[in-house]
Parts: C-alpha cells; structure tokens; sequence
C-alpha cells in the first residue's frame, strides 16, 4: 500500500490538546501556539463543536485523535465508526490522524475506556489487519499511540514494545509516542520507561504526548500510576521527554490536559516548557554539527 | 479459562469482569505480581463508570439539576448497567434514558422527570445533528400549481417532533435559566404537550409548544406524507386553521431541507401510525 507523507506540514513543535472549555477563547485570542489536537469522536455531529473546530482550523493546523476505532478488537472495526471518523478527516484536513493501541469493543458492547492488549501472535495479526483498513480507507498513514495499562495478560509472549515497532514495521502506520503513558505503564508494571522507548524505531515515531498523571496506594501499600490527565506533567516525565528528544530528534509534541481542565494559559505554559526543550535540542544539534 | 486463549475470549472475559463483575473467567489469565485482578479491573470499571455518567450529564443537564449530583450518579450507574453504549461515539448514548426513569422506582413521584428526559434528549439530537442544505424555496415556487400537493418534503436532521403529558418544557427552561420565580409557580398536571425542537442557526435549540393539529401536520410532512394528505391531516385536527400561513412560517423556519413529487397512494398508511 502506498501511504502519504506522515508530516502534513506540521511545525516542529508544542501544541496543546483543545477541550470544548477553550473553543470560544482560542477564536477570540488566537494564542501563539503552532498546533491543536481534538478527540475525533467529539466532532461527528454538525453543531456548535464542529463549528467552532471550523474556525480554529481557519488558522491552525488541527491533528485529530481517536479514542473509539478500538484497533485491537478481535471482531474487526465498526464500519460506521469508520466511515464517520473518514468524513471528519476529509472535512477537517488534519496534520495527523491517531488512535491507540488498545481494544474498546466486543459484541457490539462500547467499553469507554482504552483496555489493554494480550501481547500475542494473534493479538498482532488482528492490530495489524485493523490498522490496516483504517489507513486504507483514510488513505493516509495513522499514528498509534502506545497505552498506559494496569494489568498484564499471563499469556503475553511479546514485550509491548516489539508489538508496538512491529505494528509499525508491519502496516508502515507511525507511532505517537506517548512519554507519560510509557512511564505510567514501566512503573506500574516493573518495566524499565528508557528501554521500552529507546526500542522504539526512530523513524516512526511522528508525534509526541506529554500528560500529567496522578498516584493511588492501593491496600498494602503498593502504589500504582494513573494515566488521568488530571494535573501538570511529572518531572519524572519532563526528564524522560528530553532523553526522547535526544534519541528521536525534533518531534512535535503535545500536550494532554483533559480532567480538571485549566486556564488556557496553564496549557500554553506546558506547550512553552515543552517548546523550550524543542529548541534545546535543535540547538545542541546545531553546536554538535558546527563543532 | 485454558491457557490457550484466544483474543476474543479475553475480550469477553474482561467485559464480563467490567460490566457484570464477573473476575472468575479471568483467574489464571492475568498477572497479578502488581495488582490483584480485582484491583486492575476495577480501574478500568471507574473509569468506564466515570465517563458514561459524564456523558449522561452532559445530555441531560436539566434532569442532573433536578435530581442532584449524588443521586444522578446512581441513576447513572443502574442506567448504564442496563444499557450499554453500543457506539464508541458517546454523544450517541443515553437514548432510553427517559424511558428507563419511567420505571425507576426512586423517582416515581417526580412524574415529570422522565419528560424532561425526553425533551433533553431530543434537544441533545437537535444540537448534533448533522448539518444540511437549505430548501430551495425558488425551486418550490417553480412548480406548477396541480404539482403542489404531491410534494413530500426531507425533514432537517435537527428537527424533533415529541409528545409529553408534563409542561416538561416550561420545567426544563426555568431549570437551565434557573429561574426560581417560575419554577415556584409551575404546576405539575398531566395535559398533553405537542413540543418542536431544531437547532437554530446559532447554534442553540429552539424548543416551541405547538398546537396539536399543527404538530400532526409537521409531523406527517416530516414523515414524507405528500403535502395533501398532510393538509388534509391538518383540516380535519384544525378546522377553520390559517394553513397558508402555518407553511409559510415553517418553511422560514427552515424544517426542511429538500423536496420532491410523490403520489399519496401509500400515505395512509403512515397517516394511521402517526394518529
């Protein structure tokens, strides 16, 4: 299959995610900030949302994400589904178009939430077949993001990051690489974050997250992380970014917030910190090939 | 569960642990060196739980108000039970819920509850509805009079046409506006209610008590019962009625989108199930 161009134009740099709470507000003030990202399913109506959306992509460019293709369902994709999330690309033009690497759906029953993968041979051949018919018919490469998870399937014979580069190998979709969702998940589960990035394939990775997560001591004093988009992002997280950013390069970045949503501003100064570590790492290039 | 599993078995194992409770199927499947199973599902269950309810408040603001956070949460929750989303889109879920607060035992004397529901849900279509083209009214004034009444119009996708036995949208106004004056004076007495609802062109919904006889004519157009047989309708529920200007007024308000000519054979029918 033939697939375009990944990049579609995007600036290198941080954008912020656009939650309903700052459409009026991001028409009105047009902020400094090189592009927006929306959750897909929010913008299937005709309403006030899509017009507002409308507008913004007047002056920005716009990446949609989807939260419901539910790309590991065994039972194949919801061709409705599909086809809605196809109108609004061609409607919208975005600069990326992403879903997750995880399972919503089965007997037709929507499970609100991203549920991890058993990391199997089966599992793999049924991503990659789904992920396939998503780009076939969007016409156009997809970006899929690795999860955060809070269980482990016993059966799993495939460490989530080979899964994730063999999806990518397999279907030529690209990666969004989600740093926060692979700290939660390396701490919840005893992996090591920087290994499970570093084995990611460079040249597929066309969009970076970073979110905030938050921490919960279950009985018995274990405490796990949850991916709840709730708050700042963690240092820990800003720390593993920038290794990203040294190993992958000047990728564009977003950033999450979608629980508890602030000002606009408390957004756009996430985008600026994750900016300003952009440049940085542009600038370390620069010195290095000059040197 | 084997240890020969196949994907779609532990998809449904993990949803019968989510929705049902279930964590028996899931023994020997999952790893619990960091979590016990019903930890881990429960994460996901809260979230799950979470957002259906957020998605519930976001469609029924006026029935959240009336009932309170606390006990919409319930409501919530027992709905969700029953009827899970079937799309992975949520601005399609909540449909049954007025139908599901009819028998809700907790709520049985706010016998306007369940109306509210219906309207909120019907506003809720109206404002995602997708969008459509205007009626050519030009193209409509180009026909020839004895083509007339064969024209059967398209119904704009944001209009709804609903029936309640409450003043469910006298309720649902002074809830949102939170207009106390008005909502101290409401009475609650079962009369029929013909109400109309369309997104406006800003945005907003439009929610317009109607009388009965025009409410049928609206609705028997929108059904795509050639304009004769809906004035007909309309002649016999409101005799003596300016029809002329009913249309006018209708076809300003943009309620359809297109139009085309049809013969009136099959519209008895459809007039039967609309009475």
């Amino acid at each position: 299959m033939s697939i375009p161009s990944k990049r579609f134009g995007v600036p290198t740099g941080a954008g912020i995610g656009l939650r309903f709470a700052h459409h009026e507000e991001v028409v009105a003030r047009r902020p400094q900030v090189p592009w927006f990202e929306v959750h897909t399913e929010n913008y299937f109506g005709g309403g006030t949302n899509l017009s507002f959306l409308e507008a913004i992509r007047a002056h920005y460019p716009i990446a949609l994400h989807g939260v419901g293709i539910s790309l590991g369902s065994a039972q194949g994709l919801d061709a409705t589904h599909l086809e809605r999330v196809c109108a609004l690309v061609e409607r919208i033009e975005p600069c990326f178009v992403s879903e997750h690497l995880s399972w919503s759906c089965v007997d037709g029953h929507y499970l609100a939430d991203l549920l991890p993968l058993p990391m199997t041979e089966e599992a793999l051949a049924t991503v990659c077949e789904n992920v396939n018919r998503m780009q076939e018919r969007l016409r156009r490469q997809v970006l899929i993001e690795n999860p955060s998870s809070y269980l482990r399937y016993r059966h799993s014979t495939i460490p989530e990051w080979e899964f994730l580069s063999a999806v990518a190998q397999r279907t030529d979709c690209g990666i969004l690489c989600d740093v926060n969702n692979a700290f939660v998940s390396a701490s919840n589960h005893g992996w090591d974050a920087n290994a499970y990035l570093a084995a990611l394939p460079a040249h597929a990775i066309g969009e970076i997250h970073l979110a905030g997560h938050s921490c919960r001591r279950l009985e018995g004093g274990r405490v796990i992380r949850l991916d709840d988009h709730a708050g700042p992002v963690a240092e820990e997280v800003w720390n593993l970014y920038q290794e990203v950013l040294a190993r992958f390069g000047s990728i564009p970045t977003l950033i999450e917030w979608d629980n508890n949503i602030p000002a606009l501003d408390v957004l756009l100064a996430e985008a600026a910190r994750a900016a300003r570590l952009l440049q940085t790492r542009e600038t370390n290039v620069e010195q290095s090939l000059a040197a | 569960m084997s240890s020969n599993l196949w994907l779609l078995e532990v998809q449904r194992a993990l949803r019968r642990a989510i929705v049902d409770g279930d964590t028996e199927p899931l023994q020997g499947v999952l790893a619990t060196d960091a979590m016990a199973i019903d930890d881990a599902v429960g994460i996901y269950r809260n979230t799950i739980r979470w957002t259906l309810t957020r998605a519930l408040r976001l469609s029924y603001p006026a029935v959240h108000k009336l009932v309170g956070a606390e006990f919409f949460e319930g409501v919530a929750e027992q709905f969700s039970l029953r009827h899970w989303p079937q799309s992975a889109c949520l601005d399609d879920f909540g449909a049954d819920f007025g139908q599901f607060l009819d028998t809700f035992g907790p709520v049985r004397d706010l016998m306007y509850l369940p109306d509210v529901a219906r309207l909120e849900w019907a506003v809720h279509q109206a404002l995602h509805a997708p969008r459509a083209r205007e009626l050519s009214l030009e193209r409509l004034l180009q026909l020839e009079k004895d083509q007339r009444p064969a024209v059967r119009f398209s119904a704009h996708p944001s209009l709804r046409l609903i029936a309640v036995d409450t003043p469910a949208d006298t309720i649902w106004r002074a809830v949102l506006e939170q207009d106390e004056s008005v909502l101290a004076c409401i009475e609650v007495t079962q009369a029929p209610r013909y109400l109309l609802v369309q997104r406006d062109p800003d945005g907003g919904a439009e929610v317009s008590a109607l009388a009965q006889g025009e409410w049928k004519f609206l609705q028997a157009l929108s059904c795509g019962v050639t304009l004769e047989q809906a004035l007909q309708e309309f002649h016999h529920t409101s005799p003596g009625a300016d029809l002329d200007h009913v249309l006018a007024r209708h076809l300003a308000a943009r309620r359809f989108t297109d139009f085309s000519l049809g013969t009136a054979c099959a519209d008895f029918a459809v007039l039967r199930t609309l009475n």
